[in-house]
């Protein structure tokens, strides 16, 4: 045997035997690594396509462009019921103007964090995968077989309570106990899911750069069938780390007479 | 086909063996953790047994900070100019905390062990990004100070060493109002685990403009085993925490 061979051996007999004597001493931490060992490595920066924010923190184009491409602010495909309700709502459209031209919203509910311009970065370990935005909101996804609280410990959030699991790459997000009072997205003021609302989430990495969500809503009480939504993302490049937006307490849009305005630097 | 199949492996992808290696390096602290201030509190009230007295004397950053000459005057003016209302803050209703208060805060947290990032998520939507792959602070026209500042680290074994600057000046802890730092504040943290359900902060905070010499604290956390989830602790809006005439109070059990 060659002194090179040998030499490949005992590295190889070494590696083995730390990795034993580590896998003995913490059995835990040795399928820790191998359930990593199979996640997708989601790290970097993500944002929705819909909002390619430039310098001065409004998307191209004007406010009509931006909802043509929301998804979420469409009309949801309501029974009769609902969709008599979500009709009157819409008539109100003085009461609708004034809350298009006052709201500030610093955190969204889900599911509209989804589609909202904030950053985020995608954490994926063998537990959970952690949606962490740039306005400190996170969705935890649990991947380790806990299911959703029972009902006596469960209680509605703006975020809901979202388990998961993995169909090899993608990643099926199931979450419920979403607090039903609020719309389902900002712009959307007339668009509400009762509490009985059901999310699936199938979330994958099409390419290097773009990750998409396939999301579709079901609801007994408000939908007379399921709504199929895609949203898509893109890696922010010009980032190399998250920055908190501070919606409440910056220099930069204060509240005037109701409405969020941009100073001059 | 060729192609096809040279996009579909980039997608199909799972974490590379470099990263995997990175990541079997790294400690497991996975899991819920408090402070170990939190931990007397009474569960259901949401209060120290020994009330405000007992909790001001587990707290380490309320203590008086080693003020130069300079800021040590400063800082009894504003101690003896302060209304009485203003020294007790009892209508105080804090939904965040700024770094380093929010480590000896009543919030928990979740450590998420990543190779390139150390993630400290809080309860009340505030996360710590402590960058550990080798990248620098951003540079002076690029930063600016927040309430959490900017950390990175590096490990030195199993001990998480983090360095925090660009802090926006707060006071200190929220029951020390007047106990404020300069915008050169400089914090050194070194973190890591006695066993399975400790953790132990050592922080060090040094401060050329304000201090007389570093002021050295050392924070403890332990475990949550109660609870199998981070749960989203929604401060400013709850049917539990009405604020009544400036003063949060606790609604009568339903």
């Amino acid at each position: 045997m060659s002194t090179f061979r040998r030499i490949k051996l005992v590295l190889a007999t070494a590696t083995l035997a730390a990795w034993c004597v580590s896998a003995l001493a913490d059995p835990h931490a040795a399928s820790r690594v191998r359930a990593f060992a199979k996640l997708p490595d989601w790290s970097g920066i993500w944002q929705s396509t819909v909002w390619p924010l430039g310098i001065s923190g409004r998307p191209p184009g004007n406010e009509a462009q931006l909802r043509s491409t929301l998804q979420l602010i469409r009309r949801p495909p309501y029974n009769a019921e609902w969709a008599a309700k979500y009709d009157e709502a819409m008539k109100d459209t003085a009461a609708l103007q004034v809350r298009n031209a006052t709201f500030k919203v610093c955190t969204r509910s889900f599911p509209a964090l989804m589609e909202a311009p904030w950053m985020f970065q995608v954490a994926v370990l063998p537990e959970e995968t952690l949606f962490i935005f740039e306005n400190g909101q996170v969705r935890h996804v649990y991947t380790d077989n806990r299911k959703h609280p029972g009902e006596n410990d469960i209680w509605p959030t703006p975020l809901g309570d979202s388990v998961g699991h993995w169909e090899g790459q993608t990643l099926v997000v199931d979450t419920i106990a979403r607090t039903a009072s609020e719309p389902l997205a900002p712009r959307a003021w007339a668009s509400m899911l009762s509490d009985r609302a059901h999310f699936i989430e199938r979330v994958s990495q099409v390419d290097p750069n773009h990750l998409r969500d396939e999301l579709t809503i079901d609801d007994p009480v408000s939908l007379s069938t399921s709504w199929h939504i895609t949203l898509e993302y893109t890696r922010v490049r010009e980032l190399n780390r998250i920055i908190p937006a501070d919606c409440n307490e910056n220099e930069r849009n204060p509240v005037v007479e109701g409405k969020m305005i941009i100073t001059n630097p | 086909m060729g192609l096809l199949l040279a996009v579909s492996t980039a997608v199909g992808e799972t974490n590379s063996r470099s990263r995997v290696r990175a990541f079997a390096a790294l400690p497991d602290w996975s899991g819920i953790w408090e402070s170990t201030t939190r931990a007397q509190h009474n569960l259901l009230s949401g209060r120290h047994p020994k009330g405000e007295a007992g909790l001001r004397s587990m707290l380490q950053l309320v203590g008086h900070p080693p003020y130069n000459a300079e800021w040590e005057a400063r800082y009894q003016q504003a101690l003896q100019n302060a209304p009485p209302s203003a020294r007790t803050a009892s209508a105080r209703k804090t939904c965040s905390r700024a770094f380093p208060a929010i480590m000896e805060s009543p919030f928990i947290f979740q450590l998420v062990v990543l190779p390139e990032e150390t993630l400290m998520v809080f309860e009340t939507q505030q996360i710590r990004h402590i960058y550990t792959d080798g990248r620098p602070h951003p540079r002076d026209e690029d930063i600016w100070p927040t309430r959490l500042g900017d950390s990175t680290g590096r490990w030195e074994g199993e001990t998480l060493v983090v360095d925090t600057i660009a802090l926006m000046r707060e006071p200190i802890d929220p029951r020390a109002p007047f106990a404020t730092l300069s915008e050169r504040a400089h914090f050194t943290e070194r973190l890591r685990r006695l066993d399975s359900d400790r953790l132990d902060d050592e922080l060090v905070i040094e401060d050329p403009v304000a201090l007389a010499h570093p002021w050295r604290v050392t924070l403890h956390f332990h475990r949550v085993t109660g609870l199998d989830r981070l749960i989203v602790y929604d401060c400013a809006e709850n049917d539990r925490n009405p604020v009544i005439d400036g003063k949060i109070s606790i609604a009568p059990t339903p």
